[in-house]
């Protein structure tokens, strides 16, 4: 008997999954601090062999090169989401203890197949049907993992949530080492990533494993635009983040909400998405949200000198690129384009499904930039410094640094004051940028949930003889390929 | 040689950009401020395309040299009698052609569309 590892990579995902739905099955009972630990390793082992897979997508036109497709983009979206966390990790909870063996089972599982496929599979120019469909299964198979894993400790941190609420509604205090802050920020990073892999494996899974799936069109300019954005943002304020950086973070947050308001204002005026939930939920909950990102960028910008305002250049060209896809669907010169035509322009029926994901991907950049604003590095601009102190302590009724609504004692030094150097927060300020940001991160949670209740749809397309909003050729013909069209729509050609 | 522009040539590429990362950081401010109080879509596009060249002058002005204190202090006050955007860009657009491009950091050309680019956005 060998003690080499004889399982084909089929059977090698195939474990994963198991292993997967067996701690999903027990996640109530086990430690959240354990799971949350070692939950990085299986996200990162995935993202490394779904890296290592070849590319389902046909190469664009008169390149080699093959654009991602929304699966794709996710993984990437993932990997980002957790590596960002996983780097920033705080002292506290979960704090260094045991690994979860069975989250190790499946990182070493996962990473057996990387190896694989690494050491023996040839990279194929062309799929034939065979392989593309095997190789849209692994996929699923991996993506499916992720999504069970990710609810099954995100079941665990819920419950230790719930858990601690409780012993503090009791007895008014916390164990050592516990942080419901650091609780509930995992809880909701997790809930984003469930939200983001569900919205793959809900399409895909099982379907993919049948070989029954076919490969998306490559995402969109918007799509890939948004991906890039996260990921850029996730690294950027995780690893050195300056004001800058959050100022332009924000910013850009702001306008994809707008821009997210106006695509979905589009897809309903043409009927893919319901009026109701869209004017009723969606987009108080999104205006809300929008406002706290510009609130927190204004004061970004008066906490960084005009000097200052260099930024993360990945951050740069990420921002651009999403306004410039932004801007390309939706304005008319220097007005907003109307719903008819945004509908040429791009597939409204996929718009929802785009932005839902952003708007996942929007809570855990609120949650990120709450963090960087803990950060003790950070620092600001003493003139802004300044004049937020004074304002917080002038709110402040008898606070003893004002006497007659004048400050008795500056913030900062002259000297810092004059240069208007870069200087680290006191107390007061932190704590109102923490407030703005956790004020952010609730906004953020509700628009997330908000998105979840707008779905997509096929429009009706009209009977024969009657007017209705241009839904788009790309609609059009989807929905035709849907069987949803009456069978007395004029054909080609054949527009009387 | 012929020069058919006769304004004064400047040899400070450092200075240039430090003004013109101070005319649009300005300008920046004063189209969010707008936008708390105007929800079009088109503001916050202009207010963030702003932030992006803005940021752009500064990465090259970490690229062109040290930055001087006092000129960040100049700037803030010559800006400050300016309310309009569209001037405050324009200014920036007239600073960039004092240097010849060669004398600018790499990277600058892509400034001088960007800047021109929110200009033609502008007068849409």
């Amino acid at each position: 008997m060998t003690d080499v590892d004889q399982r084909s990579i089929g059977e090698l995902l195939l474990e994963a999954d198991h292993t997967a739905r067996s701690m999903l099955v027990d996640a109530r009972d086990m430690d959240a601090a354990t799971m949350l630990r070692t939950w990085g390793e299986v996200v990162q082992a995935a993202a490394e062999l779904w890296r290592a897979l070849p590319t389902t997508t046909p190469p664009l036109p008169g390149t080699d090169r093959r654009a991602p497709d929304a699966a794709d983009l996710t993984m990437q979206r993932l990997d980002a989401m957790t590596n960002a966390r996983h780097r920033r990790r705080e002292a506290g909870w979960p704090g260094d203890g045991p690994p979860d063996e069975r989250h190790l089972q499946i990182a070493a599982t996962f990473a057996r197949a990387e190896d694989l496929i690494s050491r023996h599979a040839n990279q194929p120019t062309a799929l034939n049907d065979r392989q593309r469909a095997d190789l849209n299964a692994a996929r699923t198979r991996i993506m499916h993992t992720l999504y069970v894993g990710a609810h099954g400790v995100n079941v665990a941190v819920g419950h230790h949530l719930r858990r601690l609420e409780a012993k503090v509604a009791i007895h008014g205090t916390l164990p050592a080492g516990e942080s419901l802050r650091q609780v509930r920020t995992a809880y909701e990073h997790l809930a984003a990533f469930e939200q983001l892999a569900g919205a793959i494996v809900a399409k895909d899974y099982p379907g993919a494993l049948a070989g029954e799936h076919r490969d998306p069109p490559a995402a969109g300019r918007l799509a890939q635009a948004l991906a890039d954005w996260d990921v850029a943002g996730h690294r950027a304020l995780v690893d050195d983040p300056r004001t800058a950086d959050l100022m332009l973070a924000a910013r850009t947050q702001a306008l994809i909400l707008t821009g997210s308001s106006a695509l979905l204002r589009a897809a309903a005026a043409t009927g893919y998405v319901g009026q109701a939930p869209l004017h009723d939920r969606f987009e108080p909950a999104i205006v809300a949200t929008q406002e706290r990102w510009e609130t927190l960028a204004v004061t970004m910008a008066a906490l960084t000198a005009p000097l200052e305002r260099r930024t993360n250049p990945d951050l740069t060209a990420a921002s651009l690129e999403v306004r410039a896809a932004l801007r390309e669907l939706l304005l008319d010169g220097a007005t907003t384009a109307v719903p008819a035509v945004i509908a040429q322009r791009t597939d409204l029926g996929r718009i929802p499904g785009t932005l839902g994901q952003a708007l996942a991907a929007n809570l855990d950049l609120a949650h990120v930039t709450n963090e960087a604003l803990h950060d003790r590095q950070l620092t600001g601009a003493a003139r802004g410094i300044h004049d937020m102190a004074t304002a917080i302590w002038r709110d402040e009724s008898q606070h003893p640094n004002m006497i007659d609504d004048s400050p008795m004692r500056a913030a900062v030094t002259p000297q810092d004051l004059l240069a208007n150097r870069a200087i680290p927060f006191p107390n007061a300020v932190r704590s109102e940028l923490v407030g703005t940001t956790s004020a952010l991160v609730d906004a953020s949670a509700a628009a997330m949930s908000a998105s979840a209740q707008l779905g997509s749809r096929v429009p009706t397309l009209p009977r024969y003889g009657e007017r209705s909003p241009s839904l788009g050729k790309a609609a059009q013909d989807r929905a035709a390929g849907l069987g949803t069209a009456p069978a007395n729509l004029a054909g080609p050609r054949c527009e009387r | 040689m012929m020069h058919t522009d006769t304004r004064p040539a400047s040899h400070d590429p450092a200075g240039c950009l430090a003004s013109v990362a101070a005319l649009l950081s300005r300008a920046s401010d004063l189209t969010w401020t707008h936008a708390q109080a105007d929800p079009a879509l088109t503001v916050r596009f202009e207010g963030l395309g702003l932030d992006l060249a803005a940021a752009h002058a500064a990465n090259l002005l970490q690229a062109a040299g040290e930055v001087d204190v006092d000129v960040d202090v100049d700037l803030t006050i010559d800006a400050d009698v300016v309310d309009e955007p569209l001037d405050l860009i324009r200014a920036a657009e007239e600073i960039l052609r004092r240097c010849p491009i060669e004398d600018f950091p790499a990277g600058t050309s892509q400034l001088v569309v960007a800047v021109c680019d929110l200009i033609g956005e502008r007068s849409t």
